[in-house]
């Protein structure tokens, strides 16, 4: 299977998922420095990332999802964890829309010595 | 190891836990040359997802991958084995750096504070928690398990369950983890078959959250056990959850009622979870722990509405081989930082450190993670609170109210004296090695349970390395 586009609102970079791979897995792969501070284990809800569009090809958030998203700010009904976001099938119009809650957006800079 | 930039933006942080790594992360993001040098007094990284996190949730240990990357950083420089106060003093560290950020946590247990809280079987879960992690402070204690069938564990959060859970495990299973092998062998030995979950509040209040519980009805063996009329709600509590509650207390208090209807299914170990009841006193027997005599809570809104304890005059009468107070920690003071005792942290003010609570604020020193706010939080938690705090760093690195160091490098004073630190590249052999034994004897990793040991092992990875 091809993969998707994975769009950032607000970055023009072009970043792609493939099925199978969580949006956390595609950014870190890709250079987009998506925060995750408890490492992609549903331990915490800085990977909070809002779903534009396609959300519908993701798996179902489980309870634990849930629940770490209940503590997080700004939470909408488009509102997912990255690192549990997983695509589960090629979107019909091949893409993925998220935004990343401006107080996670980090500029890529690591490494900037 | 290599030298600092000395133009660079300097900065140490003692401490080298979550809120430690996540003050780093945040330095290295803030698109200017810092270099961030983490402290800490025990020979090895990361505080308490390595000795505080338990050995049967490796999943959540695995963060470290998160700080290993931070640490990849050019500028970052540990010192293990290294304390503040002693080998270094505060004044040191101010000769050295443009700015301190103190994230040395909480270290030790709130005590129950009620009498018979001294009888043998009364113990701390923090030293508990550290003893079963292989911590070097709690590695000599010893717990009395063979002759105990019955603990009762005081508290409702997150370390309540984990010390719970500990005792009602399947040792061959907690074997393959990290656990320390000092407390496998003792929990072999062990005889307790019921541990009783002491909450001052009702189930909708309950701190620990819904995966932590379900994990232990998950157990092999082990009966989860509510009574009814403590999982009954009351209008305040009912009326609380029904409007503001967040998912995890509903999901709580859902399970809780479930288990209440279900009953016992006649397991042989059982987690008893009672509710509305604090410990008055500890009664004893030759200075040994017998029971735990409990007084019945009733809650009643507060000024804000909020629902809190409140005494009956009605005592029951718990019996206990064991006791273990998981209701908090608790900071730590270190020499030469300020001290709020009342709240047992630094006194600060969003980060920066104050002279004295509500003082003036100290150039140049912030606080982050638990020892600036509180021992609250998961450990994702840390990272918001640890970005918080450099937002005022930075923007008094740019308005030039910094410390002002005269000496060019702290690892140069740490040789003059004689300080044996251990750097990140030590860590990564240990690590490495840690890793290959546990392979070895069958687990995840081996950890060496004292300070000396984890030095010793440390020299002679050093001496032997290519």
């Amino acid at each position: 299977m091809t993969r998707a586009r994975l769009s950032v609102r607000g970055d023009d970079r072009a970043f792609t998922i493939a099925a199978g791979e969580t949006i956390l897995q595609a950014a870190m792969a890709q250079g987009l420095d998506l925060d995750h501070a408890c490492g992609g284990v549903c331990a915490c809800s800085t990977c909070h990332v809002k779903v534009l569009r396609g959300g519908e090809n993701l798996a179902e958030p489980g309870e634990d999802e849930l629940d770490q998203l209940d503590e997080a700010r700004d939470v909408g009904l488009e509102s997912r964890l990255a690192c549990q976001a997983r695509l589960l099938r090629m979107p019909a119009d091949g893409t993925i829309e998220i935004a990343v809650p401006s107080w996670n957006v980090n500029a890529v800079r690591e490494g900037g010595h | 190891m290599q030298q600092p930039d000395p133009r660079a933006w300097r900065v140490a942080v003692v401490g080298s836990g979550p809120s430690a790594f996540y003050t780093a992360e945040a330095l290295f993001k803030s698109g200017q040359a810092a270099s961030v040098d983490l402290y800490d007094r025990l020979p090895v990284p990361f505080g308490l997802v390595c000795f505080g996190v338990a050995p049967d949730h490796q999943n959540i240990k695995a963060v470290t991958r998160v700080y290993d990357r931070i640490a990849g950083n050019p500028g970052f420089r540990f010192f293990g084995n290294v304390t503040i106060g002693r080998d270094l003093q505060v004044a040191d560290l101010q000769a050295c750096y443009h700015q301190i950020v103190f994230a040395f946590g909480c270290e030790s247990g709130q005590p129950l504070g009620v009498p018979g809280d001294d009888l043998r079987g009364v113990h701390s879960a923090t030293e508990f928690v550290g003893w079963y992690n292989g911590h070097p402070d709690h590695a000599q204690r010893s717990y009395d398990l063979q002759h105990a069938t019955r603990a009762v564990v005081v508290g409702n959060g997150n370390v309540a369950i984990d010390v719970a859970r500990i005792l009602l495990a399947d040792p061959d299973e907690l074997a393959k983890t990290d656990i320390a092998e000092h407390a496998l062998a003792a929990l072999r030995e062990s005889r307790v078959r019921e541990v009783v979950l002491l909450g001052r509040r009702g189930p909708a209040q309950a701190a620990f959250s819904p995966k932590e519980i379900e994990e232990i009805a998950a157990l092999p063996g082990v009966d989860v056990l509510v009574e009814p009329a403590e999982a009954a709600l009351d209008p305040l509590s009912a009326a609380w959850l029904a409007k503001d509650a967040p998912r995890s207390a509903q999901r709580n208090v859902k399970f809780l009622q479930e288990r209440a209807a279900a009953g016992p299914t006649g397991r042989s170990k059982r987690l008893r979870c009672r509710f509305l009841l604090a410990p008055a006193s500890l009664c004893g027997e030759a200075g040994r722990l017998r029971a735990v005599r409990a007084q019945r809570m009733e809650l009643a809104a507060d000024a804000d509405g909020t629902p809190r304890p409140k005494p009956r005059d009605q005592f029951e009468e718990l019996p206990a081989d064991l006791v273990f107070a998981a209701i908090g920690y608790r900071g730590v003071p270190l020499p030469g930082v300020p001290f709020e005792p009342k709240k047992g942290i630094v006194p600060n003010q969003d980060g920066r450190v104050l002279d004295r609570p509500g003082g003036a604020v100290l150039r140049g020193l912030y606080a982050a993670g638990w020892c600036k706010r509180g021992p609250t939080g998961l450990i994702g938690t840390n990272s918001a609170c640890a970005k918080a705090t450099v937002e005022l760093m930075k923007q008094d690195h740019a308005a030039g109210a910094l410390l002002a160091p005269v000496r060019a490098d702290a690892a140069e004073l740490l040789r003059a004296r004689g300080v044996d630190a251990v750097g990140w590249a030590d860590w990564q052999r240990l690590d490495a090695w840690q890793l290959a034994e546990g392979q070895r004897l069958g687990k995840v990793r081996h950890k060496p349970a004292s300070a000396d040991a984890l030095l010793r092992t440390i020299h002679e990875l050093r001496a032997a390395r290519p």
